[in-house]
């Protein structure tokens, strides 16, 4: 029966009647001072909504301000709990680093879009000139591709600018942070950062100012997440 | 009584999640395998990067999405 892997914690960390995916029950496989939740599973688990909840709802349950695991990305198993340490015991000094690099914080998610999307520079007649074969039309073709190309970068600059914001505004508590440009209609950027929970109040503060000083942009906080972001 | 349907802010938030959970992460295995429905849709070995959709089109269409 493989074993679905869910995070790394310090060894004393240990999972107390903690469910995870279908129910099954958490478990610990240790090696020094490290350990790994894992649970047993006649299959691989499918990458259903369901699961992904409770994979996640596990490694979130591993995670206080006084312990942040290393969260592993869904779909790993391992055949057996020897299988488990021996890959803990190979990367071991690896995992205690990155749990000392993580230690006291937790991830929150900012997703930024336009509040009123702009108008899309590709619109029906430039929809049409994009598609057509018409040799005739190749001016009009370059033209369009030329105002999509300035649209995006212009996206791509805002994105730039409102995570340059963010940080600078919350820079004595954002410890490390990722953004990611959007391409969907009225997206700009994800950013995740990384902040010590004794920084929360002061972190979402410092949001909420660009928030209000900024109307023409939409944020959605998510958080606090597991430090998915900070572990590669 | 039929469960209601998820607003936009669960929607929102099952976003996240997917893009953490299978787009982020740590590989403690050179092994991982994505199953939808018990079919195998992504195997992944020797620590080949998975990625969302949206993280992927970033990384290979240009800014302008063409």
């Amino acid at each position: 029966m493989p074993l679905h892997l869910y995070c790394i914690v310090p060894a004393d960390r240990a999972p107390r009647d903690i469910a995870g995916i279908d129910g099954a029950q958490v478990r610990a496989v240790a090696v020094h001072a490290i350990a790994c939740w894992v649970s047993d599973h006649e299959q691989r688990p499918p990458a259903a909504a369901a699961a992904l909840r409770a994979h996640n709802a596990v490694v979130t349950a591993a995670m206080d301000p006084h312990c942040t695991p290393v969260p592993l990305r869904f779909g790993q198993s391992l055949a057996d709990e020897d299988a488990v340490r021996r890959e803990l015991e190979r990367a071991a000094d690896d995992w205690a680093a990155r749990l000392d690099r993580l230690a006291g914080c937790a991830e929150f998610g900012i997703r930024v879009e336009y509040a009123t999307p702009p108008p899309d520079p590709e619109d029906a007649a430039g929809a049409r000139e994009m598609h057509t074969q018409d040799a005739h039309r190749g001016t009009e073709y370059m033209a369009a591709l030329a105002r999509r190309r300035k649209a995006a970068a212009h996206r791509r600059s805002e994105g730039d600018r409102i995570a340059s914001l963010i940080r600078e505004r919350a820079a004595a508590v954002i410890r490390d942070s990722r953004i990611e440009h959007l391409t969907t209609p009225g997206g700009l950027i994800t950013m995740a950062n990384l902040v010590a929970w004794h920084s929360v109040a002061t972190y979402h503060a410092c949001v909420h100012e660009i928030r209000t000083t900024h109307v023409e942009w939409r944020f959605l906080d998510t958080g606090p997440w597991p430090p998915y972001s900070f572990v590669a | 009584m039929a469960e209601p349907l998820p607003g936009p802010e669960d929607e929102f938030t099952l976003v996240e999640l997917v893009n953490r959970v299978l787009d982020k992460g740590a590989v403690i295995s050179g092994d991982i395998v994505i199953s939808v429905a018990g079919v195998d849709l992504l195997y992944l070995g020797l620590r080949v990067i998975l990625s969302s959709v949206e993280s992927m089109r970033g990384r290979i269409l240009p800014p302008d999405g063409s």
